[in-house]
């Protein structure tokens, strides 16, 4: 047995350029597929966990789906902006039992600054639960330039409670004009709930607008002036079933706003994702189909090349069944080779770019061992391929001896 | 004539094909309702009073102020429509589709069950009592529009004298889809 071992290991190490490249082109399109595998899940799972509690988004009217994006989870940009004064309107109507405004456009090194009040912290909700302050406390009115971090920002950017920062105008990192002038000063650290909360910064609406003073004419801060303005409203209700009525009620106002039930919205990414999702399934698909392939070719055409030394494998002695498995176990080896390869590379890659993938595309995504989904794709991928190595080594179990030893040149 | 004419365009309209579909129901201890029986008798009677009378705008243009008129005042009928007592804290069955509240899936979350597909997005939505906020078992999925069947106990909602809006709150045991 061990000699057949020795035996095995001489002969492909005799072939390593070829066995080399089966191994790494293997690896490549594993890597492929888990990753399709793992962009889908991880999309799917960083948009189920948004916010709850809210029963409406108000915005200036235009597309529903772009305006939850927005303001829910800090991607794109907002189509346009509506008065703060609304506050007081909205908070008017009946059956409106809170609002809280949120103003988006500024950065503190790439994350979001939401300008928000106090009561974002009493009434969102996230995982079914308020948010939690892992240190500190919440934003509290009278102190204007409070912070309080996501959880993921204060992790990365290892700030700490009493700290002070300099957050910028406009977004995106780089050398802006940094509100120096403004000393912002840390007072509490959310704890992790897995939402785009993890990775925003929030002000008060008060300091948002006082920022853009300061940018604006280097004046000192300004109190919250009358033409202020917000990206949205969550809207909270006494009565949920009047949903429908509130949003009436809203959509009827003069100013055109565009009240948006953030469950419905989401459903309807949801369902225009569908597509995209099968479409990387059925890219999944190709990929696999194309590794099978691949491997059983040269496969084959490593067999054709091995004709003599199976040849004189039989000439000494070796069984016919010595022969399949001598093939089979190196086409198994060459598979799962490629497969571990292909993990680390993915693991590699998601590693180099999940801070990336989080700050323009809101997707989180770890390094992760592979789920049954994966391993049952994988174990798919080696059942086949020892079944297409089977065929050559068949033909190979029963090539005639004659025949091996003196190839047709 | 026209009573009966009005009632069954009012049943059409409300009731949706989710009642003319219903299966008869089985023998256990959810009584299988649909949604015209979530009326009161005796509103349903003055809306189609209401909705007679409206009948004579019906040559008006859109935009006309007294089309306005009658829709902004059939609005808020709508919105004060009350509940029925015949059901509360009964056990029933009804069928109907989901507009999600929550935009987060990972949990199951309250959801509104409505009679008519598209309530979500087309106005006017249903009637007060037409509306019922469903609390689901744990780990229950759905998604908007998802036509499903809801086992459970009907209790009152919140009733605000304020706005006058009542809904139904369904304390649901169990969900399944509509086949």
């Amino acid at each position: 047995m061990l000699i057949w071992l020795r035996i095995a290991i001489q002969s492909a190490l005799a072939r390593r350029g070829a066995l080399l490249i089966m191994v790494l082109s293997t690896a490549i399109s594993v890597a492929i597929l888990l990753g399709v595998f793992k962009i889908r899940d991880d999309t799917k799972t960083s948009f189920s966990n948004a916010i709850s509690g809210v029963d409406l988004v108000v915005g200036a009217k235009g597309s529903p789906t772009e305006l939850i994006l927005y303001s829910v989870f800090h991607i794109g940009r907002a189509s346009n902006t509506i008065p703060a004064s609304l506050e007081k309107t909205l908070v008017d109507l009946r059956q409106v039992a809170w609002v809280v405004p949120v103003q988006l456009g500024d950065s503190y090194r790439n994350y979001p600054v939401v300008g928000t009040s106090i009561d974002f912290f009493k009434r969102v909700k996230a995982q079914g639960r308020h948010l939690q302050l892992v240190q500190g406390s919440a934003l509290n009115d009278p102190h204007l330039f409070d912070v309080v971090l996501g959880h993921t920002v204060a992790k990365n950017t290892q700030h700490r409670i009493g700290e002070q920062i300099a957050i910028s105008h406009g977004s995106g990192s780089g050398p802006k004009q940094d509100h120096s002038n403004s000393p912002f000063r840390i007072i509490g650290i959310l704890e992790a709930n897995g939402t785009p909360i993890d990775n925003a910064v929030f002000i008060s609406t008060n300091a948002f607008d006082a920022l853009h003073d300061i940018a604006d004419s280097g004046l000192q801060f300004a109190r919250l002036n009358p033409d202020s303005q917000a990206s949205a409203f969550f809207i909270g209700l006494k009565d949920r079933g009047s949903v429908f009525s509130v949003r009436r009620q809203i959509d009827s106002l003069p100013n055109s706003l565009m009240a948006v039930m953030p469950g419905v919205a989401l459903d309807e990414l949801w369902s225009s994702m569908e597509i995209a999702e099968n479409a990387l399934l059925l890219i999944a698909l190709g990929v696999l189909i194309t590794t099978i392939l691949g491997i059983t070719a040269t496969l084959l055409v490593s067999l054709e090349s091995r004709r003599r030394e199976l040849a004189i494998f039989r000439a000494v002695g070796a069984k016919p069944y010595q022969l399949l498995s001598l093939i089979l176990a190196e086409a198994f080896m060459v598979c799962v080779i490629g497969i571990l390869l292909g993990w680390s590379l993915l693991q590699l890659i998601i590693l180099t770019t999940n801070d990336h993938l989080r700050k323009e595309w809101g997707v989180v995504s770890e390094p992760s061992l592979p789920n049954i989904h994966d391993g049952l794709a994988l174990l798919y991928l080696v059942l086949v391929v020892l079944i297409s190595a089977s065929i050559p080594a068949i033909k190979a179990y029963r090539m005639a001896l004659s025949e091996g030893l003196n190839p047709p040149s | 004539m026209r009573r009966t004419f009005l009632h069954h365009s009012f049943q059409l309209l409300l009731a949706s094909s989710l009642g003319a579909l219903a299966l008869p129901s089985l023998a256990n201890e959810y009584k299988e309702i649909e949604w015209d029986e979530l009326m009161p008798e005796g509103w349903k009677k003055k809306v189609i009073l209401e909705l007679t009378r409206m009948r004579r705008y019906g040559s008006l243009m859109d935009g006309d102020p007294r089309a306005d008129e009658a829709y902004e005042k059939l609005k808020k009928v709508w919105d004060a429509a009350p509940p029925t007592k015949t059901y509360l804290g009964k056990k029933i069955r009804i069928a109907g589709y989901v507009v999600p509240l929550d935009a987060e899936r990972m949990q199951s979350s309250e959801f509104l069950l409505v009679p008519y597909f598209g309530a979500c997005v087309h106005s006017p939505p249903p009637p007060a009592n037409q509306i019922i906020l469903v609390k689901p078992p744990k780990g229950s999925k759905v998604r908007t529009m998802d036509a499903i069947w809801v086992n459970g106990t009907l209790l009152e909602g919140k009733t605000n004298s304020d706005a006058g809006t009542s809904t139904y709150i369904f304390n649901a045991d169990k969900i399944t889809p509509y086949r």
